[in-house]
């Protein structure tokens, strides 16, 4: 078994290099455009009114799009850096999908900066082809193109990654666990959560790039052919399956790493189980078979189709946070774990994660779903989920890859300032919410605009906190050396 | 990549893209009515001097309009649809052409389907439209000669549909001393500016 | 070997229909619809040529020879998919002689051997990111048609060009099912086949 194992596994020396060049420019680009976060709330909040309406759009479209992009590349190293271990991946893809990345977002923050595009990193139809003077057909083309591009750069590993799986498991279906669920083959307690997790991704993520392909074309030929114009509904629902899937998927990248890390400090493996399988497969089939009933080339979707996809796509989450959630608790447990910076954060990730689902659940629900969806109580409910989920099971995993997790007395202090931070930024977004404060607005009424100075500061916590983790980190990077198994 | 590949490949990507830029001329025409009208405007294209009869039964030839430039519409009276939306467009221009009475610009219809569009089908054509026989001519092919060099020497299409009419181009022609000039779409809103400007 | 001999009227069948469609009746009848032009006629084309370099040797050493990597091949093949994607394209061949022999004779040549043998070449990733791309354009070119507000073809009728539209957008959606169960629960075939390759 251990040699077979050492065949399929990646070459250790191969395993590292790439993952810390995504790193340090993830952890980088994250800091960055934090800034341009505080900016905008310190807009809303009118304490720089310097930012005028047309500069803040196109700082929300970069802190958008920079935002999903980064955390896409970040959790994808994540992703990679594990799945290395079971299977042998390809650095030079990997590598190539990074410059891919880089080109991509060279013509994105272009787009931005240069071209002032600015309708959003959603980039909804027909938004785009209407920019009242504001940036021309060039900038939205360019924009648009650069997505295609970054789709492109994920497809390449995800391929890589498919083909590596097949080879060592035979199919994705059995890297997923579906024979062992299904009782077709005995349950294997040593198969990897990776690699359920990344089946998951890979099946998900692939669909998702694939729906991006017809849909960001279309929407270069309606910039070129005005005339040329699709269904908007139809546009709507596949930009939502490309980009919704696309940043779903990070947090179930992100998640091996709190499957691969905190089981080294409780000294005890994360084992699979039935219940484990059986919440895999059920996310996957939510986030998918939701928005099939969108690709069925039905023009005229009725509207609650499209409701119910939201309410599936909100509560698609809760399966696996269950089994991750119990699963990390009893694995912590009485296991006299070191709470050092990784761990904390990993276990943060974690918290994040979960109590970012109760907002998606409340908005959700149809009827508050009306009144609320525009509201800040979305972004409330992202930032949760990505700010408090996702950046710190990255930051976790940067930690422990490159100090070990030991950052001492600064990093513990680095991880208390960016949760509380992060959370009251988030709780900042959720009050305005329940006050009804619309989302995307640049300028705010002069009653909420407290809640946007104060989430401007709270933004800066969380700036200080995430920079006083990762500088040190990105300091020892690039001598770093890791094994962990 | 060997050296090799690399210029084959530069040598492939530049050669396909030559042969996508003359396909498209210069990647403004993808259809081909608008290759048909970028390559009129690139270059004018002589026509022969078409006989034709008209509204009244007259028989008239393109030279009658010697020092005149025409704006020639290919129709047939019973389109249910098109056509209707030619002749109103020609409606809207024969009243530039009232305000501007210096214009020596000359709206021409000639029918695609000169078998049914007898005279009297052609000027109930114009009265539909409140066509003055003054500033708009409406007249058919005078024989099936005289259609074929018209559909061969314009480069027009017109292909019968299933509803025993014809689908066909829409575009409007514009044609002096024997050349076809431009050809410019019925929607255009410049049309009117190019009627006072003397076509 | 008993094959062989039925290889060779198949090849001859499809070489005889291939150049027929040089000849006004056959003409005529592939071009008689947007939908026998563009599903039935064109693909028949680029098959003959993909056929063309499964089975002849010497053209596969000749390519070895001048195309190792397959991607010049890629550029061709892909441009020349482009070139016959325009709408225009497809009209000028129903009418002007001069184009229907160059599709005739290119649309086997520089489509269908072209992309098939920079598919034999490109590696499993490289024949992924083709495989999605060509499910992609399925989409886009049936989507196209079926929402676009002018007629295309000047040769083809809007009601022709829409139901050509839902068309590819039923194969598109047929094979997005076959390649996501092929994708998922595949290859079917037993995983070390892959590691003597
Ligand atoms: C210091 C940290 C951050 C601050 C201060 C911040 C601030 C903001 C603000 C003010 C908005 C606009 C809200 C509105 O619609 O009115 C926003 C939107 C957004 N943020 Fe953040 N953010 C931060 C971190 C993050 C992180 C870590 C992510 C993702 C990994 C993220 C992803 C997004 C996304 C996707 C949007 C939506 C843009 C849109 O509506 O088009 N943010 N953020
Ligand atoms: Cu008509």
């Amino acid at each position: 078994m251990a040699t077979q194992q050492a065949d399929y596994a990646t070459p250790e020396t191969e395993r590292t290099p790439v993952v810390k060049l995504y790193l340090a420019i993830g952890l980088i680009v994250f800091a960055a455009l934090m800034l341009v976060g505080v900016l905008m709330r310190a807009a809303q909040g009118a304490s720089l009114s310097s930012i005028g309406p047309a500069l803040f759009y196109q700082l929300m479209t970069l802190h958008g799009a920079g935002m999903v992009g980064t955390a896409g590349l970040a959790a994808l190293a994540v992703n990679w850096y594990f799945l290395s271990r079971y299977v042998r991946l390809n650095p030079r893809v990997f590598l190539g999908a990074l410059i891919l990345s880089l080109v991509a977002v060279a013509m994105i923050v272009g787009a931005i900066l240069i071209g002032k595009f600015a309708a959003g990193w959603t980039f909804l139809y027909p938004l785009p082809a209407n920019p009242l003077g504001q940036w021309g057909t060039g900038a939205a083309l360019f924009f648009v193109a650069g997505l295609l591009v970054l789709g492109v750069a994920f497809l390449l590993v995800y391929l890589d990654m498919g083909l590596a799986i097949v080879r060592r498991y035979g199919s994705i279906a059995r890297a997923l666990g579906l024979p062992m669920l299904f009782g077709r083959e005995p349950l294997d307690r040593t198969h990897p959560p990776t690699v359920v997790a990344s089946a998951m991704v890979l099946i998900v993520n692939v669909a998702g790039i694939a729906a991006g392909a017809v849909v960001l074309v279309m929407t270069m030929l309606h910039l070129v052919f005005p005339a040329l114009a699709p269904d908007a509904l139809l546009m709507k629902n596949l930009i939502y399956f490309f980009g919704h899937v696309f940043i779903n998927a990070t947090i179930y990248s992100a998640v091996i790493a709190v499957y691969e890390i905190l089981p080294l400090y409780a000294r005890r493996p994360w084992k699979v189980s039935r219940p484990f399988l059986a919440a895999w497969l059920a996310v996957t089939l939510m986030v998918l078979a939701v928005y099939p009933h969108h690709l069925l080339m039905d023009f005229a979707l009725p509207a609650w189709m499209a409701v119910m996809g939201q309410i599936l796509s909100y509560t698609s989450g809760i399966p696996v946070l269950v089994v991750t959630a119990f699963g990390g608790l009893m694995l912590i447990y009485r296991s006299g774990i070191r709470w050092d910076a990784a761990s904390s954060l990993l276990v943060l990730g974690l918290f994040g994660w979960a109590v970012g689902i109760v907002p998606a659940v409340i908005d959700g629900m149809i009827s508050v779903n009306l009144v609320m969806h525009n509201t800040q109580w979305v972004p409330g409910h992202f930032h949760f989920y990505l700010l408090i989920g996702v950046v710190p099971m990255v930051l976790g995993f940067a930690s422990y890859l490159g100090s070990n997790g030991e950052q001492g007395q600064t990093g513990r202090l680095g991880v208390g300032v960016f949760a509380v931070g992060a959370v009251l930024l988030c709780l900042t977004f959720l009050v305005s919410g329940a006050n009804s404060v619309p989302r995307r607005f640049a300028v705010h009424e002069e009653a909420w605009q407290w809640l946007g100075n104060l989430g401007a500061l709270s933004g800066g916590l969380v700036l200080i906190g995430t920079l006083m983790i990762a500088l040190p980190i990105l300091m020892r990077l690039p001598r770093a050396r890791l094994t962990t198994a | 990549m060997s050296p090799r590949t690399a210029i084959g490949l530069v040598l492939a990507g530049g050669l396909v893209t030559a042969l996508l830029w003359q396909r498209t001329a210069g990647f403004s025409a993808f259809t081909y009515e608008t290759w048909r009208r970028v390559e009129v405007a690139r270059e004018p294209v002589a026509v022969s001097d078409w006989r034709l009869q008209d509204a009244q039964g007259d028989f008239v030839r393109l030279s009658d309009w010697r020092d005149e430039t025409l704006l020639v519409g290919f129709i047939y009276t019973s389109c249910p649809s098109v056509c209707v939306a030619i002749g109103s467009r020609y409606q809207q221009l024969q009243r530039t052409l009232q305000a501007n009475p210096s214009t020596d610009v000359h709206l021409l219809s000639i029918s695609i389907d000169p078998a049914r569009d007898t005279p009297e089908h052609l000027a109930e054509y114009r009265r539909r439209h409140a066509g003055l026989q003054s500033s708009w001519t409406v007249a058919r092919p005078a024989d099936a000669q005289v259609l074929g060099d018209m559909i061969r020497e314009t480069g027009l299409r017109v292909i019968p549909d299933q509803l025993g009419g014809f689908s066909h181009s829409e575009s409007l022609h514009w044609i002096r001393d024997g050349q076809l000039l431009r050809i410019s779409d019925w929607r255009d809103p410049e049309l009117e500016k190019m009627i006072t400007d003397g076509g | 070997m008993a094959a062989e001999p039925w290889r060779g009227a198949a090849r001859t069948i499809l070489l005889a229909v291939s150049v027929a469609g040089l000849f006004p009746p056959v003409a005529a009848l592939f071009e008689a619809s947007m939908r026998s032009h563009l599903l039935v006629q064109m693909p028949l084309l680029a098959f003959c040529g993909g056929y063309w370099v499964y089975r002849s040797p010497p053209l596969k050493r000749w390519l070895e020879r001048v195309d190792p990597s397959g991607y010049i091949a890629l550029v061709v093949g892909s441009g020349w998919f482009i070139y016959w994607m325009l709408p225009i394209s497809l009209d000028l061949a129903t009418f002007d002689p001069g184009i229907r022999l160059l599709k005739i004779v290119t649309v086997p040549v520089c489509v269908g051997a072209a992309l098939t043998w920079s598919w034999l070449r490109l590696g499993p990733i490289g024949r992924g990111v083709m495989l999605l791309e060509g499910w992609a354009i399925l989409g886009r070119l049936g989507w196209v048609y079926l929402i676009s507000p002018v007629q295309l073809c000047s040769n083809y009728l809007i009601d022709d060009q829409q139901r050509t539209g839902s068309l590819l957008l039923g194969a598109a959606l047929i094979s997005a099912v076959g390649i996501a169960l092929w994708a998922v629960f595949g290859p079917f075939r037993k995983p070390h086949r892959t590691e003597q390759e």
